[in-house]
């Protein structure tokens, strides 16, 4: 039969629609007999017209380093990417587990430190994280969790097992993508999304207004919830104002806000407005000039007096970042055990540190083979991808390595896995990795599918918005048995 | 039948509390009959977790805490799958004779008394008028679960955790825990190996079965050669796939949720919340 | 309402309003010329009087020496160094819009932006500098369509009546600054029938007055009528007093009328405004003088602006908190540290 992906290669990598050319993976079968049986044309029009919903809406990213501000499209492929039922509740599984070990750690090393003490990790490792907030220390927040909501970045290797490649336990972005790829997939093809048995994404909007509501303190019966954005030049204000719509709640800056008698209010036209629950999307820095960066004006003054008072509470919580220390990850399978006395569902990424004399020797001597990543930086950057850089990289990797071994780990290069992406008028292969979101309220609620970011350039493997990556819907299925 | 369960107990001091030491049995039991997919366990305060398997082949997880703390609370998720033990039909045939002949040793313990199940000579009656002149064991461990689904009235308030058998013996009134005591008496004293059972039973989206809103607990009959078979005198039902079994032991001593201790002024003592819930999943 | 998204509607709305005014002004100024025969030979006479209208006198005499039609049109329209150019009024009223964007209906953001991209673009430079009329035109037309789009898909909450404000507000001004221009003039009939009073003509056609006021006043261009079709009288929605009555009706939505020491200032300063303005005979207006008059309504309108503002938007943090948060009584049930199976 001609179909679409009669000339698609999988490659010698592990490709999640076909396990041979030509031989597609059961769970994508609703697919290939539908969106195969178009023609390039047909198919290319659809595209099109996912576009320009994309345009109309206006979801769009700032580029930094542009004085414009221009605002892009984050370019969508429409392949959904697929995940049975089975898979996807191991993943749940995981998230669940590893995000409840997160939090118990965070609690822990600010107050007690008993895993410290414990001796299952090094005092110094946690205390030289530069996330780590030693004045946040003995901070009872509401209900002892720290990350409200995560966004994990899963990978999968050659073989199709899923790796956690790194816990987003600051402020992830991303969620609005997920709603409007779904968006996008319905307008494009209706009639796919209701013959499968695809799980709904749209919840989001409600179930992350009820894990804000949760953390309001217990007197308060109807919570003023806000989202707390940096303002409209920030790279994420599309997403800070689609979700404050999606769950109905106003969006501030940092000077709308006051500190009044240790309570937070908004200024609002009728009267300063008391606040319970923020959401804030500004990172801890410039969160309150009283207490972190004295220069920002992005933030609150006295913000941190009112949450440490307890009448206003922050979503995610200070502090966060000492978990998404890169260095602090490759300790996480050690958490889970110590503190929930169980194996890890989903496995970390082989990581080697810097701080480590041995380890760091090995990073060295391998450094053509491996990925070395700074401990604290995201989106790609400030990383060394082994196989494609230049001796010039590497002696200059090295010797940064050696000047400041805490400051790196070093990764196996994975082989991730590859999707069909549509390109001009046939498919090729492309890298892909999946952002799952974890609600933390009073329950944990994993989101059915997430983000699945793709690298769009050809071979590449850095899937970030800001470097040429695009992205997918991801469709979770109900179990079909 | 697949389940997920959300287990959440919360203890609330009336003033801060120290040396607090916790032994949970709340992770679902696996057997040939139900896997379990998924766990997880939690507390706040935040403790670290440690487990070991009891007598009883139960696992229990046991923490310290030894900061001052006005509140403890203990979380349980699992996903488990269950099968019935009856899906060949009643397991009749047993007859006293063998019971006594094919007694297996691991039975032996779930034959006197114990913590909270005495063997008086009126449970000893009792089980005698029960039985009458049957002879297959099966039926008459059927009859006994009748008799006191009968003959006991379900008062939720009237008991309390620690209430032994001999006094429901006397009021006729209590909850399920109460109920299993009563049928573990009256079938030991018969000879029956009958051990207690202490779980979930998922409810149904619109059936009104007790013993849904908190856990559960139920007992469970030894036949030499075909195994252990669960009797739910407080539903008068036979513990099939919607009886979720967590922990077994000689009674509710040995299989409780939570038993724990902690320091505190005298009196001082908690306030308790659950929560629970079972819901079914596809597949 | 946030205070900061209020402040940023009142000015996205009074920036186009600016600019729309300033768009007929010009509009109407080179129609004059074209109707003044001999006395369009100094020009200077006719455009002197709009930089005073629109305040720019000083920044203009600091980039141009003299008063040129050419200049005044360009300096007015697309200096970018003019901070009241038609150009740098729609560019302000757009990142207001910006900043309130997700507030705002994507209809109305995107005629704003429209008109932003085409007034930055060189085709608005040669339109302006070929076909002027049309350049006034169509920001006109867009400013037009700025209201329609507004009143068609704004909620009638609070960025309503903030929009209302910030409109009418602006609206009022610029009517009482346009009569000014003609202060100086004789309020007499001319003696001579055919003499046209060219200026008087040109002050309806800039208040888009001409067709109404021909309808409403069988006087033809009597001055005093025109002054008091403008000013006292509430029937054309440029006059002051219909801008001083869509206020009062904004601002008593906004925050109610309420008892005298309740009432907020500014529905205190704009009723008394109103009944000034509604009570007023065109004799008290004269013997006063009618500078002297338009002075005082000014000097009133900026405090009303001022208090707007501080009313809703600059207040200290001593102002008064929405509501006070209920208390739930919370009553634990007491046992042991054990848990019976039900």
């Amino acid at each position: 039969m001609s179909s679409l992906f009669n000339d698609y290669q999988p490659g010698s990598f592990f490709d999640e629609m076909f396990s041979a050319p030509d031989s597609a993976r059961s769970h994508y079968a609703g697919i290939t007999g539908s969106i195969g049986t178009l023609s390039p044309a047909e198919y290319a029009a659809r595209q099109r017209t996912a576009d320009t919903v994309f345009l109309r809406q206006g979801v769009t990213f700032t580029v930094y380093g542009d004085d414009q501000g221009t605002e892009r499209i984050f370019p969508f492929d429409l392949m959904p990417r697929i995940i049975p039922h089975k898979e996807w509740e191991r993943v749940e599984s995981g998230l669940i587990q590893r995000i409840t070990a997160l939090n118990l750690f965070l609690n822990d090393v600010y107050h007690e430190q008993k895993i410290i003490t414990d001796g299952i990790v090094p005092r110094e490792l946690v205390e030289s994280a530069s996330h780590f907030r030693p004045e946040f220390k003995g901070v009872k927040v509401p209900h002892g969790i720290y990350i409200h909501i995560c966004g994990t970045d899963l990978v999968r290797d050659g073989k199709g097992e899923y790796f956690v490649l790194e816990d987003n336990g600051r402020c992830p972005s991303g969620a609005s993508y997920m709603l409007e790829n779904r968006n996008a997939m319905k307008r494009t093809f209706p009639g796919l999304l209701q013959s499968l048995p695809v799980r709904p994404v749209d919840a989001y909007g409600s179930m992350l207004r009820e894990t804000l509501a949760h953390l309001a303190p217990l007197s308060v019966i109807d919570p003023n919830i806000v989202v707390l954005t940096p303002g409209v030049f920030n790279s994420a204000y599309f997403e800070h104002c689609y979700l404050a719509k999606q769950m109905g709640v106003p969006i501030v800056e940092g000077r709308d806000l006051v500190l009044k008698n240790d309570r937070i209010f908004m200024r609002t036209a009728k009267g300063l407005q008391q606040v319970h629950v923020i959401y804030r999307r500004i990172d801890d820095d410039f969160l309150d000039p009283l207490v972190f960066r004295k220069d920002s004006l992005l933030g609150v003054p006295g913000l941190v007096k009112a949450y440490q008072s307890g009448h206003v509470a922050l979503a995610n919580s200070i502090g966060t970042g000492v978990a998404d220390d890169k260095a602090v990850y490759a300790l996480v399978p050690k958490m889970i055990k110590y503190y929930l006395d169980q194996d890890p569902i989903l496995p970390n990424v082989t990581t080697y540190l810097g701080v480590d004399p041995k380890e760091c020797e090995y990073i060295l001597a391998n450094l053509p083979n491996l990925v070395v990543k700074a401990v604290n930086e995201s989106g790609g950057y400030g990383m060394l991808m082994g196989p494609h850089s230049t001796k010039e990289e590497q002696t200059e990797f090295a010797e940064r390595i050696r000047a400041n071994p805490r400051n790196y780990i070093a990764q196996p290069v994975l082989q991730l896995s590859r999707h069909p992406v549509f390109q001009g008028d046939h498919f090729e292969g492309r890298h892909i990795d999946l952002r799952p979101y974890v609600l933390y309220g009073d329950r944990i609620q994993v989101v059915p599918g997430g983000l699945t970011r793709v690298a769009l350039k050809k071979g590449s493997l850095v899937v970030n918005s800001s470097q040429g990556g695009g992205s997918k819907d991801t469709w979770v299925l109900w179990d079909d048995e | 039948m697949r389940f997920r369960v959300f287990h959440r107990t919360r203890y609330l001091y009336r003033s801060p509390v120290r040396d607090s030491y916790n032994e949970v049995r709340l992770r679902p039991a696996t057997d040939d009959k139900s896997r379990l997919e998924f766990f997880l366990l939690k507390t706040h305060p935040p403790v670290r977790l440690q487990h070991f398997r009891d007598n009883w082949f139960n696992y229990v997880h046991f923490f310290d805490l030894p900061e001052p703390h006005s509140s403890l609370t203990i979380e349980a998720q699992s996903t488990i799958n269950t099968t019935s033990p009856y899906l060949d039909g009643k397991p009749l045939g047993v007859t006293f004779t063998t019971l006594k002949t094919d007694l297996d040793d691991m039975a032996q313990p779930f034959l006197g008394s114990s913590k909270y199940v005495d063997l008086s000579p009126e449970v000893w009656r009792l089980g005698i008028d029960i039985r009458e002149d049957r002879n297959d064991v099966f039926e008459v461990a059927e009859a006994v679960m009748h008799h006191i689904f009968r003959e006991w009235s379900y008062a939720p308030n009237t008991t309390h955790a620690g209430t032994h058998m001999n006094e429901v013996m006397q009021t006729k009134c209590g909850v399920c825990q109460d109920f299993a005591h009563v049928m573990i008496g009256i079938c030991r004293s018969l000879c029956i190996p009958t051990r207690y059972v202490s779980g979930y039973l998922y409810n149904g989206p619109d059936s009104h079965l007790r013993g849904a809103q908190a856990s559960h607990a139920w007992c469970e009959i030894h036949l030499p050669g075909k195994g252990w078979f669960g009797l739910d005198p407080t539903n008068d039902t036979l513990a099939d796939e919607r009886h979720i079994k967590i922990a077994t032991g000689r009674d509710y001593h040995d299989a409780a949720p939570v038993l724990g201790h902690f320091d505190g002024p005298p009196g001082a003592t908690s306030a308790l919340q659950v929560e629970l819930e079972v819901r079914r999943m596809n597949g | 309402m946030l205070s900061r998204v209020a402040d940023s509607i009142y000015w996205m709305a009074r920036y186009m309003e600016r600019a729309e005014n300033l768009s007929r002004l010009l509009l109407s100024t080179q129609d004059l010329l074209l109707d003044a025969g001999e006395e369009a030979a100094d020009e200077s006479q006719f455009w002197g009087p709009i930089l005073m209208t629109t305040g720019d006198e000083e920044r203009y005499d600091k980039v141009h020496t003299t008063i040129e039609g050419e200049l005044v049109a360009l300096f007015l329209a697309l200096r970018t160094d003019n901070p009241n150019s038609i150009l740098n009024c729609v560019r302000a009223a757009r990142e207001n819009a910006r900043t309130v964007r997700d507030q705002i209906s994507d209809e109305l953001w995107e005629c704003i932006n429209g008109l932003r991209l085409f007034l930055e673009s060189p085709e608005a430079a040669a339109l302006h500098q070929n076909q002027r009329a049309a350049f006034y035109e169509k920001v006109l037309v867009a400013s037009y369509q700025f209201q329609g789009i507004a009143a068609s898909t704004t909620p009638r909450d609070e960025s309503w009546h903030f929009l209302r404000l910030g409109l009418c507000l602006e609206r009022a001004d610029k009517t009482t600054r346009l009569i000014d221009t003609c202060s100086a003039i004789s309020l007499d009939m001319p003696p001579n029938p055919l003499a046209r009073p060219l200026r008087w003509a040109a002050l309806l056609r800039s208040s888009s007055a001409w067709h109404a006021f021909q309808a409403y006043s069988s006087n033809k261009l009597n001055p005093v009528d025109i002054v008091e079709y403008l000013l006292p009288n509430d029937t054309f929605p440029r006059s002051f007093a219909w801008c001083i009555e869509a206020m009062h009706t904004a601002l008593i939505a906004l925050c109610g009328n309420g008892r005298l020491e309740e009432m907020k200032v500014p529905v205190r300063l704009l009723g008394r405004l109103r009944a000034d303005i509604a009570y007023i005979t065109m004799d008290e207006v004269l013997k006063e003088g009618l500078h002297e008059f338009i002075d005082r309504l000014q000097s009133k309108l900026n405090d009303i602006g001022a208090s707007i503002l501080q009313t809703f938007v600059l207040y200290g943090d001593s102002a008064p908190v929405i509501g006070e948060a209920s208390f739930l009584a919370y009553h634990p049930k007491v046992e042991a540290n054990m848990q019976i199976q039900q």
